[in-house]
């Protein structure tokens, strides 16, 4: 049995990962979380299902368990076909059209059916087989954590359509070896062949949910001749590239260029634009790029050495190599980009990423920042932020750890005496991006004591985008006097300029916003208290803590941007924030009715109950805030976030077995609760404090050393950890064995709540908030671990 | 008595009768006219022309079947093929923003619906629509031969390139979502002509940006139809 759990754990934790990509690719990365949210409530209904059905369910344990995997993996194989029974989902048109709510609970129904499945199959073997709950745990955590880890090498094998039918074979093999064995019941060959007909068929004819008609590849098929002429999945995603007569590559392009912009294909992942492969991007009159205001540095002086962060396809690679750049350094984390575009297809981009003055780094900004001693840059250029005509803000929610005052920090000390830095950013109403970019700079300015800011900053508009340049040395008149001239010849307005005369602002591109005039000066060189404090949006820098540049909300403006946007627009100006929120109250509702629907058959009154709740819920709560930080913050340590994630979990999920597995050993006493419950309050509080400056420390180290470093590091209290959940359910076992579901349902419901409480709150507190409650939460477990039943002696683990 | 209650009858059939003989499209007569006072006149839309206009498209025949409850609502409406057609407000604005004066020629970029292009028909008498989808060229092509406007000519094609063959054109709308003004379509407008492109997601109210030519100097103008939130606080 233990094997069959193990398997069974394996399976859908790496379905769960196999699900959120397949839904990321059909609709967004938020969309994805929130559905997967909702199906792990499965869990939860599952402990609900069993305390409600307890007698029959244990009455037909034998044929029972092996049922349920089956039906968990006949339900995984088909989760793909299923949701479109009922009709095209579009996320983009949840908060528009009120028939899309009814398609988005039938979706969250049929993902929601292998989770429930395999949850029920598992809780009942728990509840059934208690007196060897630590090695069971230990099967279901290890078995988790391999699921992790293995899901990351079978996206590399197989894109995500097939990997739900092979993953269900692990369920089918659970099935079989929890069968039950004679004289008990058996299950007809007939269903062993027919369960496995749907996973065979899934492998062999995949289907894939319906996409969104708002992602931008949709967009890009619609045209003449449109098609796709390369498809690969990796764990980073769906790379797709498509060929159309009429994708040109002219991003804002000055109104005066004369010519045709060059028709180059594109590359989408998950179905949204990720770069156009313009290679050499030259034209009759320079490069493409030369008639936008991201050549602003280019006109301005001549770096030599170029660091282009997050490089994508190349483009401004290309710029920079037309400019006569000798050197230039493009770090971009998308292994697979990089494999394609430098090893598999380098004609493509031709073959940029080969040119002897480029190298190419396949890690995180962060990580190559602090690996990159000594390097200084003339001219450090951040990808383009937003997009014409708005991102909607669906990436509210992603957080972008080179976007940060620390980030800034850090490219301000790899700048050579004269670097720049520049950042291009797309108009946007009403503006945020801007406001939160220069509060930042001026911050960092103010941080270095320069207090002539405005000699080091200076901007440059187009009809579409705007062009920030900040200098650690003073611009200079000649500078300023390129700068205009540039601008004149293309049609560009000055934004900001140490000696901007009235009028320039606006010669050839109205805005007819004073304010926002009067807002960017304020933020610059003005007194920051002049700034309306009551202005809607959150344009404080961002911080390694809070490191969501795209969100802007402010939780408690909601009513008056309400009031302004109407609830039919203001979902489309912070879309990812708003489906945050969607989701936390969606779950934390039905949380509370899976939790307290098994009170009408274990009753409502009774000893003890408070104390299971608050132990079991405080458990669910504090593993997984502490899980989400670590998730976070080692990401960014370790540079790489699908192997990052792939470690941190595989080790949280390993080592917390290994404690469960020793914790059989142990008395399952209220004074061996109390002290691991308070040990591991006590890590967590060491570590909201003592991470930082040790991962900070350490940032220049090898990989391997790194990875080696953070399983030492996460080793102890994950292992401790583990002990807890079985020490409580031992502890049940003897007196107040009818509660052990209902506390496998209340864990599994507080772990799917704190997910979506630990983004909202993140975004709105930060992480070391988080934190905090994990460490509090813990604690919460100490005093109410010796308050539960009580406990079987220890055992030794046959 | 008898004769009495044959009057009653009469007096009541008649009083049914003479419920207001109404055209096949009563319902949304009614709603046209409550968008043009509650959407436009109340918003600042001021060109008689426009809310006439306005006033006279079957907004509903430019909308899939299952969504012509909702034709007149205050907001955009998807058409599919990830489009939309725009909120009331915005086509009325950017039809005021041209300036159209009779005798005027407009090129639209993105046909869609075709109802801004029936908008702009009832106006003109020359407007040319171009669409690169081909499925939505024919659609909206339907949908603007069954509202009435046979003259309004669509074409299935790139936008990129304008329609050479009727430039110089006094107005352009561009409605396809491009993040670059084509070189082509500013050789075809006409010196002093007009040209406006509404930027933003789908379903918010969109900013619009307006490109004006005299000669060789093309300036742009950022419009908000809606100023929505300060940023400084007031001088003291």
């Amino acid at each position: 049995m233990p094997l069959a759990v193990g398997l069974a754990s394996v399976a859908v934790i790496a379905f769960q990962l196999v699900l959120m990509q397949l839904l990321a690719i059909a609709q967004w990365h938020h969309f994805a979380y929130m559905v997967i949210s909702m199906a792990l409530l499965g869990f939860g209904a599952a402990g609900t299902v069993l305390v409600l059905m307890r007698a029959f369910l244990e009455r037909h344990y034998a044929i029972a368990v092996p049922l349920l995997f089956l039906a968990a993996g006949v339900a995984m194989a088909s989760t793909s076909w299923l949701v479109g029974i009922a009709g095209n989902f579009d996320a983009f048109l949840l908060f528009f059209d009120r028939g899309q709510v009814g398609l988005l609970l039938f979706y969250y129904a049929a993902c929601c059916l292998p989770f429930f499945f395999a949850g029920l199959a598992v809780t009942l073997v728990f509840y059934r087989e208690v007196a060897r709950i630590g090695t069971l745990y230990f099967a279901n955590m290890t078995g988790s954590g391999a699921g992790a880890v293995l899901v990351i090498g079978l996206l590399w094998l197989l894109p995500p359509t097939r990997l739900a039918g092979v993953l269900a074979v692990l369920l089918l093999a659970a099935a079989w070896l929890s069968r039950p064995r004679p004289p008990g019941p058996r299950l007809h060959p007939a269903i062993w062949i027919g369960a496995l007909l749907l996973p065979a068929a899934s492998v062999i004819a995949p289907a894939a949910p319906a996409s969104s008609e708002y992602k931008d590849i949709f967009g890009a098929l619609q045209l003449p001749g449109a098609r796709v002429v390369h498809r690969s999945s990796s764990p980073y995603g769906l790379l797709e590239v498509v060929s159309a007569q009429a994708l040109r590559f002219a991003p804002s392009l000055s109104l005066r260029f004369q010519g045709e912009p060059p028709v180059r294909d594109v590359l989408f992942n998950d179905g949204e634009y990720f770069g156009t492969l313009l290679g050499g991007g030259t034209t009759h009159d320079g490069h493409i790029l030369d008639h936008t205001t991201r050549a602003l540095p280019y006109m301005l002086r001549s770096p030599g050495h170029v660091l282009v962060l997050l490089a994508g396809t190349g483009n401004d690679v290309s710029h920079a190599l037309s400019h006569g750049a000798t050197r230039i350094d493009a770090v971009e984390p998308h292994r697979q980009v990089n494999a394609l575009l430098r090893e598999l297809h380098p004609a493509w981009i031709d073959a940029l990423y080969r040119d002897p003055a480029v190298t190419l780094h396949g890690s995180s900004v962060r990580a190559f920042l602090g690996r990159a001693g000594g390097q200084r840059p003339d001219l450090i250029v951040l990808p383009v932020l937003g997009a014409f005509g708005g991102t909607s803000g669906v990436h509210a929610m992603q957080e972008q750890y080179h976007l940060t005052l620390e980030a800034f920090r850090a490219l301000w000390d790899a700048l050579d005496d004269t670097g720049m830095i520049a950042v291009t950013l797309w108009h946007e109403d009403p503006p945020r991006a801007s406001l939160r970019l220069l509060a930042t700079w001026r911050q960092l300015l103010d941080e270095h004591a320069i207090g002539n800011r405005a000699a080091h900053v200076v901007a440059l508009r187009s009809w579409g985008t705007i062009t920030f340049l900040l200098s650690k040395s003073p611009f200079v008149a000649q500078e300023r006097a390129r700068l205009r001239q540039f601008g004149q010849a293309r049609g560009f307005d000055p934004l900001l300029l140490e000696d901007l005369q009235p009028g320039e602002r606006e010669h050839f591109n109205r805005v007819g916003d004073e304010a926002w005039f009067k807002a960017i000066d304020t933020l610059l060189t003005g007194a920051p208290d002049a700034l309306d404090p009551h202005y809607p949006f959150n344009i404080q820098p961002a911080t390694d803590d809070k490191p969501f540049f795209n969100n802007f909300i402010k939780l408690q403006n909601i009513p008056q941007l309400l009031d302004t946007y109407g609830a039919r627009q203001l979902p489309y100006l912070e879309l990812g924030f708003v489906l945050a929120l969607v989701t936390l109250v969606q779950i934390v509702l039905a949380a509370v009715l899976l939790i307290v629907l098994p009170l009408f058959r274990i009753g409502w009154v009774g000893t003890r109950r408070r104390w299971t709740f608050a132990y079991f819920a405080a458990l669910g709560i504090g593993f997984m805030f502490f899980e989400i930080v670590l998730l976070q913050k080692l990401m960014l340590y370790l540079g790489q976030p699908v192997y990052a994630a792939a470690t941190v979990l595989g080790t949280l999920l390993v080592c917390s077995g290994a404690g469960s597995l020793v914790s059989s050993r142990c008395s399952a006493s209220g004074r061996v609760l109390a002290c691991t419950g308070l040990l591991v309050a006590a890590l967590i509080l060491l570590y909201t404090f003592g991470l930082r400056p040790l991962l900070q420390l350490s940032m220049g180290w090898p990989l391997a050393a790194k990875a080696a470093g953070v399983f030492l590091l996460l080793a102890p209290p994950a292992f401790f950890m583990g002990m807890m959940f079985p020490f409580g359910l031992r502890r049940l076992s003897v007196t107040h064995a009818r509660q052990i579901p209902w506390a496998c349902a209340i864990d599994s419901c507080m772990s799917v709540s704190a997910t979506a409480l630990a983004t909202v709150v993140a975004l709105d507190a930060g992480f070391m908030t988080v934190m905090l409650i994990a460490a509090a939460a813990y604690a919460l477990a100490a005093l109410a671990g010796p308050r539960l039943g009580i406990p079987l002696p220890a055992r030794v683990t046959p | 008595m008898k004769h009495a209650c044959v009057s009653l009858v009469l007096l009541i059939v008649l009083s049914l009768c003479s419920v207001r003989a109404v055209p096949a499209d009563d319902g949304y007569a009614e709603q046209r006219a409550r968008m043009v006072a509650r959407q436009l006149e109340t918003r600042g839309i001021r060109d008689a022309a426009t809310l006439a206009a306005m006033g006279s498209v079957p907004r509903h025949k430019f909308v899939p079947v299952a969504r012509r409850a909702q034709a007149y609502s205050d907001g955009p409406l998807p058409i599919g093929y990830g489009q939309t057609i725009s909120q009331p407000y915005i086509v009325a604005y950017m039809t005021e923003l041209l300036r159209l004066e009779p005798g005027m020629r407009v090129l639209e970029i993105g046909t869609g619906s075709g109802y801004q292009a029936a908008v702009l028909g009832e106006l003109l008498e020359e407007v040319y629509t171009l669409e690169i989808v081909h499925e939505l060229a024919l659609w909206g092509e339907e949908n603007l031969r069954r509202a009435g406007y046979e003259h309004v000519r669509v074409k299935q094609g790139d936008g990129y390139y304008g329609w050479e063959e009727f430039a110089p054109f006094d107005a352009i709308v561009v409605t396809a979502a491009a993040d670059h003004i084509p070189p082509p379509l500013i050789e075809q407008l006409r010196d002093g002509g007009r040209m406006v492109i509404p930027v933003g997601s789908p379903f918010r109210t969109q900013m619009l940006m307006l490109v004006t030519r005299e000669g060789d100097d093309i300036r742009t103008e950022s419009l908000l139809p809606v100023r929505f939130v300060p940023f400084t606080r007031d001088p003291e």
